[in-house]
């Protein structure tokens, strides 16, 4: 080796020395990658985007969204579970993602809980009980009373049985014990049509998604998923309210692989927590359905005692509706 | 008629600023560029530049998004002709006799047509929406469950009249294609389908991995099959743009395929994709001679790709005004209009009206900028045929390779796209026409969608596919339709049992 090239080559190991000590403190240093494990222009996608926008802004990197969408979210939270944990990929997770699969899918081929650590809680998504405006019912209360004076009458449309909508649908049933007949849609856009024209007299749907449709009185929201009420429907009462223990409801947090340097995940959480707060993400919020998160749940700690509990109340749910893993 | 010129007046002088006009040009080059690489999509370029859209207007943003959206859909016929590689469902119909024009010599003319017909069909599609969109709407919601299955059902029948050679091997791969549509999760119970526990098949098999491998990579097999005497043209091109005759045969079957394109694209739950195939259908019928089908008649790229354009336009309708989107490249225009903060829906026309008429007129310039961006190109295209076959098909394959990745980011659709290229290959040497096969794969989703939904809202009773009127009409014409079809070829097979 020549004097020059050697040179070379002790000065390059410095750099790369010196890089790794101070690689939290001066994190990003490079663009850094957020995978969505949904399709883009899902909501969730759109919502990941505005935040990553003012991530980008304010960290001063690029905060790249790749979509890695299908097989329920698995495709792209196996990808993130094995990345590199060095603070430059993270990913946008869904609670299906976290909470769901693991009680639905047999032989995961990720953990939830161990293979990533919490960032941040990001928001809630709202789901909304609506029925057909033919419908003689006005709450939830005259809606399971009018089912059991006919049994098995109503088909209710949601997306799938082991989605969202159809889990809140089934605990409902069990819970109220209603006969409401599930029909499942993989497309929004043909359930909103059935309940508008009467074929599936009772849906489930996300609010920003009908909000529309409850304006112009083409549907009427009798509940929302949950156990609080929303902003954006202040006069719908939450399902918890008639069902008490019907607390279903979907949510996004941000996380990292496991090993991801604290102090990146401590930077990252806190970029976060900012930029969900700022005036014109929680104007666009509703539209898209959401309620963003705040306070304690926005940090690391807090989220991960957020997703524990989760975790546990929907393993609980699923195990009382008889759902097992296939 | 006076709100209607007042509307297009608005929308033209919103769509007719610079920057509108800019974007619009930019989106329609983007289009076409990204169509003509076979396998990238629209919803992968779309989704790319999404970001930049942050920074404009959203009217600007819509209309360079829809520009893309269309520019891609008419890039795609460019693919689909010249390599015989449909990169979606609707541009499979165009391969069939697009190609076999382009084998012929006669790539220019199969390309012009496709340019001046899908213009005529933007044209009259434009007008349609803006005159009759938002009324349009409730004809949408007479359309259920039970009558999309009744609708799939016909377009089965015309997967049959769209077989050239014998009916037996037409019918074999269409059931081919509904078995393969099957693979996946299951909508009713969440269960697993002959996935054999891999993840990347628990949504199914992707049309765009099925479609390149039967259709491109074994066409590549194919050519490479036959030692020197490789398919794609390389003697006289003859003229380029389409001659007297064949204009004079375009006209009625560009007409017929506008109509039908319309009505098609109007039902949400991607209606459209049936349009191609029943214009195929309806022009090989019509035709003196149907044997040319297949075989290069011009007829059959017409027909279809007017159909096609006036479908994917009049698909905006249910988005703009029930807002809700009939295929991925719609929902992300969803995605884009909430980034954007304006909620899709029944609002936009009155609470947005320079953005909603705004984004009409833009289509109509839209699809003058494509005939602009096209034409001149179509000497270029016919041009990379004349590469010699050896340095054509790695760069065919490279595209294909990198556009299948671009779509899901699953390196395991790159090895699909060569096994099924292999069966595409198998199929051929034995005589099996993949576009059949294609047709049921698509219709096969649909149909068990529908037809379970159907069945849960009937509580079990199969009656409800002859009690509810569309439907029931819908089934009549389908077995009229397959009667005519299969009379004369069960009348030649006993002539041809009886000659021997």
């Amino acid at each position: 080796m020549s004097k020059f090239s050697r040179r070379i080559f002790m000065a390059g190991m410095g750099s790369l020395l010196a890089f790794g000590s101070a690689q939290a403190a001066d994190w990003p240093q490079r663009p850094v990658t957020v995978v969505v494990p949904q399709a883009a222009g899902n909501s969730p996608d759109v919502l990941c985007r505005i935040i990553t926008d003012k991530l980008s802004r304010a960290l001063g990197q690029q905060f790249i969204v790749e979509n890695k969408a299908g097989a329920a979210n698995v495709v792209g939270m196996q990808s993130v579970a094995h990345a590199t944990n060095d603070g430059y990929t993270f990913v946008f997770a869904t609670s299906a993602a976290l909470v769901t699969n693991p009680y639905t899918i047999k032989a995961l081929s990720y953990d939830p809980i161990k293979d990533f650590v919490p960032v941040a809680m990001v928001a809630k998504s709202h789901h909304v009980l609506l029925v057909n405006p033919k419908v003689k019912a006005n709450n939830l209360a005259e809606l399971i009373a009018l089912e059991k004076q006919a049994p098995g009458s109503l088909s209710l449309a949601v997306d799938g049985p082991r989605n969202i909508s159809g889990l809140i649908a089934q605990t409902i049933n069990k819970e109220a014990g209603t006969k409401m007949v599930l029909v499942p849609y993989n497309t929004i856009s043909n359930a909103v049509q059935d309940s508008i024209s009467g074929r599936t007299p009772v849906t489930i749907q996300s609010a920003s998604v009908v909000e529309p449709f409850i304006k112009d009185g083409s549907l009427r929201p009798i509940a929302v998923a949950g156990n609080q009420r929303i902003a954006s429907l202040p006069d719908v009462p939450a399902i918890s309210e008639t069902l008490k223990s019907v607390e279903l409801q979907g949510w996004f947090m941000i996380m990292a692989p496991a090993g991801t340097p604290a102090a990146i995940i401590e930077t990252m959480s806190k970029a976060v927590a900012k930029a969900i707060a700022e005036p014109d993400v929680l104007e666009r919020a509703p539209t898209l359905g959401f309620e963003m998160e705040k306070g304690e749940n926005t940090t690391p700690a807090g989220a991960k005692n957020f997703l524990a509990a989760q975790y546990a109340y929907t393993g609980k749910v699923l195990k009382e509706l008889g759902i097992e893993p296939n | 008629m006076d709100t209607l010129i007042s509307n297009l007046s608005l929308g033209f002088s919103v769509a007719l600023g610079l920057q509108n006009l800019a974007l619009a040009f930019l989106g329609c080059l983007v289009g076409t560029l990204i169509g003509v690489l076979p396998g990238v999509g629209p919803v992968a370029t779309i989704a790319m530049l999404l970001p930049i859209t942050f920074s404009l207007d959203p009217t600007g943003a819509l209309i360079m998004l829809a520009g893309i959206y269309y520019g891609a859909q008419y890039g795609g016929s460019t693919t689909a002709i010249l390599v015989n590689i449909p990169g979606e469902a609707t541009s499979v119909v165009t391969a069939v006799d697009g190609h076999a024009m382009a084998r012929r010599g006669r790539a220019g003319a199969a390309l012009g047509i496709a340019a001046l017909g899908s213009f005529f069909a933007g044209t009259v599609a434009t007008i349609v929406i803006a005159a009759i969109g938002a009324p349009l709407t409730r004809v949408a919601l007479l359309f259920g469950p039970t009558e999309y299955f009744a609708l799939m059902i016909m377009g089965l029948v015309f997967a049959v009249v769209l077989a050239g050679g014998s009916l037996l091997k037409a019918v074999a791969m269409i059931m081919l294609g509904l078995l393969l549509s099957t693979v996946g999760t299951d909508l009713e119970t969440g269960d697993q389908r002959m996935t054999f526990g891999q993840p990347f098949l628990w949504d199914g098999i992707d049309f765009a991995v099925l479609a390149m491998g039967v259709f491109g990579v074994s066409e590549i097999l194919r050519n490479l099959g036959q030692s020197e005497d490789r398919d794609v043209v390389r003697g006289a091109i003859g003229r380029l743009l389409p001659n007297r005759k064949e204009l004079r045969q375009s006209v009625a079957p560009v007409v017929r395929g506008t109509l039908l394109g319309s009505a098609f694209g109007i039902l949400p739950g991607n209606g459209a994709i049936l349009a191609p195939f029943a214009s195929y259908a309806v022009e090989k019928k019509l035709a003196k001679d149907p044997s040319r089908f297949g075989k290069g008649a011009i007829e059959g790229v017409a027909g279809p790709e007017a159909a096609n354009n006036a479908g994917a336009q009049t698909s905006f309708i249910p988005l703009l005004t029930l807002g809700i989107p009939a295929n991925a490249v719609m929902a992300l225009m969803v995605g884009a209009m909430t980034i954007h903060g304006i909620v899709p829906g029944p609002k936009v026309m009155t609470g947005n009206p320079s953005l909603f008429w705004g984004m009409i007129a833009s289509m109509w310039i839209g699809n003058l900028m494509l005939l602009i961006i096209n034409l001149p190109l179509v000497g270029l295209w016919v041009r990379l045929l004349k590469v010699p076959y050896r340095l054509l098909f790695p760069a065919i394959l490279v595209f294909c390779c990198i556009g299948i990745y671009s779509i899901n980011s699953q390196p395991i659709d790159v090895l699909l796209i060569g096994l099924f290229g292999f069966i595409g290959f198998l199929l051929i040497k034995f005589g099996f026409e993949p576009a059949p096969m294609l047709l049921g794969f698509v219709l096969g989703k649909l149909m068990e969608e529908n037809l379970r939904r159907s069945l849960i809202l009937s509580r079990g009773s199969l009656t409800t596919f002859v009690t509810e009127p569309i439907s029931a009409g819908l089934l009549i014409v389908s077995l009229v339709l397959l009667v005519t079809a299969l009379l004369p070829k069960i009348r030649k097979g006993r002539d041809e049992v009886f000659v021997e």
